[in-house]
Parts: structure tokens; C-alpha cells; sequence
């Protein structure tokens, strides 16, 4: 009887199903762990993913499996939930200022943006569907949320590597996008210093919102979830009358969601959806999408210098993907290191929260036709 | 396959035209609001700082001005306190990025300073 009691037991244990690919994944796990706390890549998110990794990898103890604890909170993100709620506290945390200031870096927003349909063209080429197609190319619009928000909705199959190079890429933005921008401009162009930017009034900071919403939510009804949740959030940090508010969505309701929302797109990564020849096609995918954006703005940075007589400094173009601030403070560090005296961050800034905005669009406009 | 890379081409050329579409009509948008409801000051009106003065008629502006000089020279080591050319107030409509980004310099020079010596 003990015998038989001790047998059940160890054959009910995972380590008798653990296969080859669970193991792989919970190196995988391991892996990101270790970049978020030893390189502090991303550690808000990737910290989290890794632990999900792991959790979803453990054989037998089903978390993802209908009435887990896990599924539950997978909910948020099947349902589109935890994406706008993030965007909620990006919102309160982001100064619209320089973008307010200097309203022509809009378009380095939407120049950033070609990765992403440029990426799209690529998967299609290599038998995804349109739909998974357009789940990869939003990867190159660096914005986490917005990658999450559309692939849930897409293709949710693909979730999980979409969700992990997109962070991945947002993670190595300093490595990835300063030799694009030095091959692409000229060291005069690098030096250039860009003008102060004029001051922005209280009025301008509470209207901002309020009308990018009502704009945007007319003409993309699609992205109204992520971009009005932005500019509520924005609209609570410049009202300057409900601080409480506007600290919590900076705060404790961002990191609950970022908890949940890690865990759960960590925990989609199972050994056996993970480890195809999709996700290696996704990771590489990414990147190039992830560079063609950087690419796009720097570009489209050198036109505006070219057309302003040399005021624009094209380094700030590469902050038009939108991982903020890492792509702005990128600019900044390429920038000073052509001339120590230069200053661009704020300047990128404007092109940065642009890209938020544009990816947005986007994944809206890819929402609208596709789903 | 072909007809999934026709799609991508459609999907291409209609998502970045409303992408631009959609920002540049969000920049006209902030620019006509600048108009109603920018800052009163007209937009490069900048307060001219002659080098020797000091911005501001305040009574203590010679106490300010040995403050700040005392605490460049304690922070920058150096043995006798800089010759202050001006000072300037910055304000508090300015951008938090902004702010950020002007300290950020500031410590840099500051270490540049402290590099090449003080022997200016």
C-alpha cells in the first residue's frame, strides 16, 4: 500500500513529465530573470515574464489551464484590459511638453512608424497570416502595451514570443539603434544644437489631451481604448486638482497591472507553442522591424534638417519609436557624444511621445481592417 | 502568397498615410492651440543677461549671488570662488523635461570643469 501510495505520488510530480522543451523554457525563464536583475534590462516587465516563464513551464501544475490561477488573470490581457490600463499610468507619467512645444516632431512620430508596415510585408512574405503579420510588425512600433493590446486581439496564439521580443527589443534599444543612427548622418549633423524650446502654458497642457483624444477617437474609433486611456491619464497629472488620482494611476494601478500583465504573457510561453520555427522568424522579424523604424525617423530627421537650413538635429528621429524614454535618452548620449555642450533630450522627447501616439494609431488602423 | 503581399502593399500604403494624416492633423491642431492658448509672452522673448549682471532688483541679490558663488566653488573644489557673469531664474512654466535635461548638462559641464582645471 505505501508502495503504491509512493509510486502515485512520484509519478503525479512533474519531474517524471518535465520534457526537453519545459526544461528549455525554464532556462528561457531563468534567462530573463537574470536580465532584469543583473543587467537591469526592462526589470519592471521582464522580471515578472520570467517568473511567469517558469510558472507556465512546471508541468502538471497547470496555472493556464482553464480554472487556474493564472487564467483568471490572463482575462485582463484576452479581454484588452491590461493594455489601456498601462497606457492610464504611461499617460500620468508622460509630460507632453516638448511635443506641445515643437509640434512639427509629430511627424518623426509617424516617420518611426514604417517598421512596422514594412515588417508586416515581411511576415506575409514568409506565410504568416495577415493577421499574425501584423501582430509581428507592431513590434516595431517599441510600445510594449500597444504590441500586447493588438496581438490579443489578432493573433493571441503568438502572443508570448511577440510579447517577449517586444520587450526584449525595448530593452536593447541602447545597443540596437545608436550604430543605425551614426551610418546614416553626418558628424556636422550630429553636432547640430537645436534651439530652446518655448515655454508651454498650463492651458495648453489640459487642452492637449482633451483634444488629441476627441481627434483621434473620431477619425480611429479602434484606438480610442488605448489613446483616450493615455490622454486620461495625461489629463489627471496636468488638471493639477485630483493629485490622488494621478499618483495612483503613476503608481500602485500601473504596477498591479505590470504584475499581472508580466506574469501572464510570461505564462503563454509553453515549451511546446514557444519553441517553433515562428518564433525565430518573430524574434528576427522584430528586430528588423525595430530597426527600419529607428531608420525611418532618422531619415525623415535629415529631411527636416535639410529643410529647416540645419536647425534639426536628425539624431532626434530615432526617438520616434516609442520606448520611452530609453529612445530619447539614446539620442541624447549619441548626440553629446559629437559634442559634449549639445543637449537634445528634450528635444526628443517630442518625437518619443509622438511615437506612443503613432503606434497607437497603427495598431488601430490594423485593428480596423483586420480584425 | 501573392495576394498576401498585395495586402501587405495596400495595408502599407494605407496605414502610413493615416498615420501621417492622423499626426500632422494633430500637429495643426497644436498649433492653432498655441495660438489660443500659448503663453501670453510673445514666443522669443527672452530676457537679455548681460554679462556682470544679475537678473532681478532685489535687495539681497549681492547675499544671492555670494551664496551661489560659495556653493559653485565648494562643489566644483575649487580654491577661490568663480566670477559670477549672470544669474538667471529659471522658470516655472518650463518643461519637467526640460528642467531635467538643463541639470543633467549642468553636472556635466561641471565635470568637464573640474577636468580641464580651473585655470581660466
Amino acid at each position: 500500500m505505501l508502495w503504491a501510495d509512493l509510486y502515485d505520488f512520484i509519478t503525479s510530480s512533474g519531474f517524471l513529465s518535465l520534457d526537453w522543451r519545459g526544461a528549455v523554457m525554464l532556462v528561457v525563464g531563468g534567462v530573463l530573470i537574470y536580465l532584469a536583475i543583473e543587467k537591469r534590462y526592462e526589470p519592471l516587465l521582464l522580471l515578472p515574464i520570467g517568473f511567469g516563464v517558469l510558472l507556465a513551464n512546471i508541468p502538471k501544475a497547470g496555472l493556464m489551464e482553464p480554472g487556474g490561477l493564472l487564467s483568471f488573470l490572463y482575462l485582463g490581457v484576452k479581454l484588452g484590459i491590461y493594455p489601456p490600463l498601462i497606457f492610464l499610468g504611461v499617460g500620468a507619467m508622460t509630460d507632453f511638453g516638448p511635443l506641445i512645444a515643437n509640434p512639427k516632431t509629430f511627424l518623426l512620430g509617424a516617420a518611426a512608424q514604417f517598421g512596422i508596415f514594412t515588417t508586416l510585408l515581411g511576415a506575409l512574405a514568409l506565410g504568416f497570416t495577415p493577421q499574425q503579420a501584423a501582430s509581428i510588425g507592431i513590434i516595431g512600433g517599441a510600445d510594449g502595451p500597444t504590441a500586447i493590446f493588438l496581438t490579443s486581439k489578432l493573433a493571441p496564439e503568438l502572443l508570448g514570443p511577440i510579447a517577449v521580443a517586444a520587450y526584449s527589443y525595448m530593452a536593447l534599444v541602447p545597443i540596437i539603434q545608436p550604430p543605425i543612427m551614426k551610418a546614416l548622418t553626418t558628424k556636422k549633423e550630429r553636432s547640430v544644437v537645436m534651439e530652446q524650446l518655448r515655454p508651454v502654458s498650463r492651458k495648453e497642457r489640459i487642452l492637449f489631451p482633451i483634444v488629441v483624444m476627441i481627434a483621434t477617437g473620431l477619425l480611429l474609433p479602434s484606438a480610442l481604448a488605448l489613446i483616450g486611456m493615455l490622454m486620461f491619464g495625461n489629463l489627471l497629472r496636468e488638471a493639477g486638482v485630483v493629485d490622488r488620482l494621478s499618483k495612483t494611476a503613476q503608481n500602485e494601478l500601473i504596477n498591479i497591472v505590470t504584475i499581472f500583465l508580466g506574469l501572464t504573457v510570461g505564462a503563454t510561453t509553453r515549451g511546446e507553442v514557444f519553441l517553433t520555427l515562428s518564433t525565430i522568424y518573430i524574434i528576427l522579424l522584430g528586430l528588423a522591424a525595430f530597426s527600419i523604424g529607428t531608420a525611418a525617423g532618422v531619415l525623415l530627421g535629415k529631411l527636416m534638417y535639410a529643410l529647416s537650413g540645419g536647425k534639426v538635429n536628425p539624431l532626434i528621429g530615432s526617438a520616434g519609436v516609442s520606448a520611452v524614454p530609453m529612445a530619447a535618452r539614446v539620442s541624447q548620449v549619441v548626440g553629446q557624444k559629437e559634442n559634449p555642450g549639445n543637449f537634445l533630450l528634450m528635444h526628443a522627447m517630442g518625437p518619443n511621445v509622438a511615437g506612443v501616439i503613432g503606434s497607437a494609431v497603427a495598431a488601430g488602423i490594423l485593428l480596423a481592417i483586420l480584425q | 502568397m501573392e495576394n498576401g503581399v498585395m495586402l501587405g502593399i495596400r495595408l502599407t500604403l494605407l496605414g502610413m498615410s493615416v498615420v501621417f494624416a492622423s499626426l500632422i492633423a494633430l500637429a495643426l491642431l497644436m498649433g492653432a492651440l498655441s495660438v489660443f492658448g500659448g503663453p501670453r509672452q510673445p514666443r522669443n522673448a527672452r530676457t537679455p543677461v548681460a554679462p556682470g549682471n544679475v537678473e532681478s532688483g532685489k535687495a539681497n541679490d549681492a547675499k544671492v549671488v555670494a551664496a551661489i558663488a560659495a556653493a559653485l566653488a565648494y562643489h566644483l573644489e575649487l580654491s577661490s570662488a568663480p566670477r559670477v557673469l549672470s544669474i538667471k531664474k529659471v522658470g516655472g512654466t518650463s518643461p519637467s523635461w526640460g528642467a531635467a535635461g538643463r541639470q543633467a548638462q549642468m553636472i556635466e559641464r561641471a565635470r568637464m570643469f573640474v577636468r580641464r582645471g580651473s585655470n581660466r
